[in-house]
């Protein structure tokens, strides 16, 4: 039984061509390539409002986005989903990678703002039970698009309002959809007894039910004191050396790869290859012609380290390294504003080794490969940096250890992005990093043991019991103790369903398995049946008894780097765990609260807990 | 003595959390301090140079979140590098003085350094910036208000000018960030660093601010009992920033509750005849 976060997760997988892959804040630093452009909490949490909010026919939203994201997690939800969309590349491109159902999925192609749009929608749309806005990005835009669709939304739906406006404090304007959304609460819900509800906050999406009176045409809000619409970015006339040239707040910006508008933000995602910034365009006309040069140059002698042509970095240096300064200063902004660019940080990089400036070479190209490890001419040129321009051994072989780390890591999630769910640790495999050994106490025991040999990870050892009374049982004391049996999750334990649960469970029963003799992880660490290091990570189902289970493990803790526990939230059991205990438990045994994720079962997490002090 | 080498790549208005540290390691008198810092962040720590303290500024700027290049470049032959970023540890995320003095403890144990600096709770340190030019009031009072963001996931909030000035005519409200309409209480303190916000907050009545940084820059004993609150944060679901005990620090979620603190906390101050 998966959950709507599973659902939506599972969405957001490797795309078949393998340039996108998950939400908004799981993007590295370097490239911006979501399947959906929301946070994953805000987005999860916005949608689980609606679907709390009843059903959902036809939703109407403006801006598909990248790779239509929202359009498909709306689809979820909904019978239908319509959507505006202004670029048409962008309907295309989603319309020849996506399975589309003309009955489920309408793409309007238009300016939002056109009237011409708005009477297309109009003949798709009769009324809509969810209108989420999603384009433009400006308060004027925003405010253009409530106008002309939030009175197709029925009395009683919901109208949302995505904000991005927090997320870029440098590339913040004056007066932003943050600010609409509160102009709205003021002039027109307010006086009808409403409030906006948020979901997120630096990435937000404003909520609100629509009012009884709201099919009327809605009227223009007054502007606040002081508005203006935000100036656009203008594209100049002539390109320059491959880069087009654009207006910017701050003076001038070139765009490798012409762009028909540049958008600051866009360019703080790092979704533009390069991006070059001068206060006067003729100096950034020049910076261009500069950058091109030494871009050559710089590639050159990255080639001529990997290949431990030491020679040829001796003539490249010898005849471009007077030119350097001059340039390296004046890239120097650009590289401000993007530090996680990897054209610049590979020019910057490769151009302070010619100069001799080793150290800072060195940690450009070291921050390149944090982002790119698998840029293979890049670790080879930074390995013959540390050998023979640093002498420094010892540090080339600590980047090529790091790099296998980096490289198995990102073997192991992809396995658990691709082939696992249904739990915390494959959800979030960042915290598998260092980990090689398995102590698996309770159920789920030969699932865990198959994707941990799918993981090729090391030794896994499972510590459960049987139905039929045979296996090892743990649990929070050692001696005889009546066992249950919950067939349909294939669950043991040792305690009984609370009243109010049981009666939740239509048709479901405990089965008693009769009396098992139990022990404690202590115990099994006392007689010498079981080694400290084989609880790298120990993971704990036992229901109801988890916490008794880590009570009764206190000589172990101390070797166990990860932790993960399933906590049942409500009172499902009779005694059984409390959250703030075990959240006092472990932080007396020096572990740090990771998170938790909803296991399938729905009544319960999986919460993880890491050793403190680990970098 | 032992050599150490201070360093953050963090974000700058985040190594304001780290002034209380380096002043202690001063105090113990048994190390020779070089503390690194990016080109257009030595204003930060000027102050705190002494007989045995030197700043190394690098030639590079800061980018928007944090050093361009790894500082250990400009590590000095013989120092002990010590990464004082509180992003170091998965535990002292939140930016506490409890989680300075563990993560540097954590340091000096994992370079083999005998000192440890002691925790007291009841004793949290403020971040003073040494030789303000005046301590004089404004010449009107005036609330300190830092709209300005820095990227924080667990912050939302706007601000409206406008119900501010209705609400508190008596008051000025000096910004950092350009307002955004003409207004003579408005007063424009963009072009201030953050050392000189800082003094500029000690001379105002009341503290308002959005994200924890740049908002730290007003956390001086000067400050330590003012009128101070937070804006757009949930105080239940995220952990607050510099707590210490008797902390007159409010969180607040509206521009209602932004309005209604202020005025009820200047009232007070109104009555007792300092306003």
């Amino acid at each position: 039984m998966s959950t709507l976060g599973d659902t939506l997760d599972a969405l957001v997988r490797p795309t078949a061509s393998g340039d996108a892959c998950g939400y908004h804040d799981s993007q590295p630093p370097s490239s911006y390539q979501p399947v959906v452009e929301h946070s994953r909490q805000t987005l999860h949490e916005f949608l689980a409002h609606v679907q709390r909010h009843g059903p959902i026919d036809t939703v109407l939203q403006v801006g598909l986005g990248r790779r239509g994201g929202t359009h498909r997690a709306f689809r979820v939800l909904a019978r239908r989903v319509v959507t505006i969309e202004i670029d048409a590349e962008r309907v295309q491109a989603y319309a020849a990678n996506q399975p589309t159902d003309p009955a489920r999925d309408v793409l309007v192609i238009g300016d939002s703002n056109d009237p011409a749009t708005l009477d297309a929608v109009r003949q798709h749309v009769g009324a809509c039970d969810l209108l989420f806005l999603d384009g433009g990005g400006t308060y004027a835009q925003c405010a253009v698009d409530w106008r002309s669709y939030a009175p197709l939304v029925r009395p009683g739906g919901l109208v949302a309002i995505a904000d991005r406006s927090q997320l870029w404090p440098r590339a913040r304007q004056r007066f932003d959809v943050d600010r609409f959304a509160q102009e709205l609460e003021r002039q027109w819900l307010l006086p009808r007894g409403q409030r906006l509800l948020r979901f997120g906050a630096d990435d937000a999406i404003h909520c609100y039910r629509q009012p009884a009176d709201a099919a009327v045409a809605a009227p223009d809000l007054l502007v606040p004191r002081g508005f203006t619409i935000a100036p656009t970015s203008r594209r100049l006339a002539a390109d320059h050396g491959g880069f087009s040239l654009h207006t910017a707040a701050d003076g001038f910006v070139a765009v490798a790869d012409p762009v028909a508008a540049y958008d600051e933000r866009a360019r703080l995602r790092n979704e533009y290859r390069v991006v070059l910034q001068h206060r006067e365009r003729v100096g950034l006309m020049r910076l261009v012609e500069q950058f091109v040069a030494m871009r050559a140059v710089a590639a050159a002698t990255l080639d001529s380290l990997a290949r431990g042509d030491l020679g040829g970095f001796g003539r490249i240096a010898a005849e471009f390294r007077p030119g350097c300064e001059e340039f390296l200063a004046a890239l120097v902004p650009s590289l401000q504003v993007t530090p996680d660019n990897l054209e610049l940080l590979r020019v910057f990089g490769a151009l302070h080794l010619l100069r001799g400036e080793h150290e800072v070479g060195v940690a450009a190209l070291r921050r390149l490969l944090s982002q790119q490890f698998t840029d293979s001419q890049c670790l080879a040129a930074l390995a013959q940096a540390h050998l023979h321009l640093r002498r420094d051994t010892a540090a080339a072989k600590r980047l090529a250890a790091d790099v296998r780390q980096r490289l198995r890591q990102l073997e192991i999630e992809r396995i658990c992005h691709r082939q696992l769910s249904g739990h915390a640790l494959w959800a979030h495999p960042s915290c598998l990093r260092g980990i090689e050994r398995c102590l698996w106490v309770g159920n789920g025991g030969a699932a865990g043991a198959a994707a941990w040999s799918l993981l090729a990870l090391g030794p896994f050892r499972c510590l459960g019991g049987q139905p039929d009374g045979s296996g090892q049982f743990v649990a929070g004391a050692s001696g005889p103790r009546e066992a249950y049996f919950d067939r349909e999750n294939a669950l043991i334990g040792f305690r009984r369903w609370s009243t109010q649960f049981a009666s939740q469970c239509r048709g479901r029963q405990q089965q008693p398995i009769g009396t098992v003799q139990t022990t404690t992880l202590d115990e099994l660490l006392q007689r010498g049946d079981l080694r400290p290091e084989e609880a790298q990570l120990l993971v704990v189902d036992v229901p109801g008894e988890e916490l008794a289970v880590l009570r009764a493990a206190g000589a172990l803790l101390p070797h166990v780097d990860l932790v993960c526990v399933s906590v049942y939230h409500h009172s499902v059991f009779e005694g059984g765990n409390g959250d703030r205990e075990l959240l006092d438990l472990m932080e007396s045994a020096d572990m740090t609260f990771l998170g938790s994720e909803p296991s399938p079962l729905g009544h319960c997490s999986h919460a993880l807990f890491r050793r403190s002090g680990l970098r | 003595m032992d050599k150490l080498f201070l360093y953050d790549n963090g974000p700058s208005a985040m190594r304001l959390f780290q002034r209380p540290a380096i002043r202690e390691l001063q105090r113990a008198q048994r190390f020779e301090l070089a503390i690194a810092c990016c080109a257009d962040d030595a204003v930060l720590f000027e102050d705190l140079v002494a007989t045995d303290t030197r700043l190394l500024a690098t030639r590079l700027p800061c980018s928007s979140s944090g050093a361009l290049v790894d500082l250990r470049a400009w590590l000095p032959p013989e120092h002990a590098a010590i990464d004082l970023s509180l992003e170091a540890y998965e535990d002292t995320r939140s930016p506490q003085w409890k989680s300075v003095v563990t993560v540097l403890n954590r340091q000096l144990a994992a370079r083999g350094i005998d000192f440890r600096l002691a925790y007291d709770e009841a004793a949290v340190p403020m971040l003073d910036f040494v030789g303000a030019p005046t301590s004089e009031p404004l010449e009107r009072p005036s609330i300190y208000l830092d709209t300005v963001r820095h990227r924080d996931v667990h912050c939302h909030f706007v601000v409206d000018h406008e119900h501010l000035l209705a609400a508190l005519p008596e008051f000025d409200f000096r910004c950092t960030e350009p307002p955004p309409f003409a207004d003579p209480r408005l007063v424009d303190d963009s072009h201030l660093d953050l050392r000189q916000r800082s003094w500029l907050s000690e001379r105002c009545e009341a503290l308002v601010g959005m994200t924890r940084t740049p908002f730290n820059a007003t956390l001086t004993t000067a400050n330590r009992w003012k009128p101070k609150v937070v804006c757009g944060y949930d105080p239940v679901s995220y952990p607050s920033f510099w707590d210490y005990q008797g902390n007159p620090l409010e969180y607040v979620e509206t521009m209602d509750q932004l309005v209604q603190f202020l005025l009820a906390a200047l009232w007070r101050q109104t009555c007792s005849g300092r306003v």
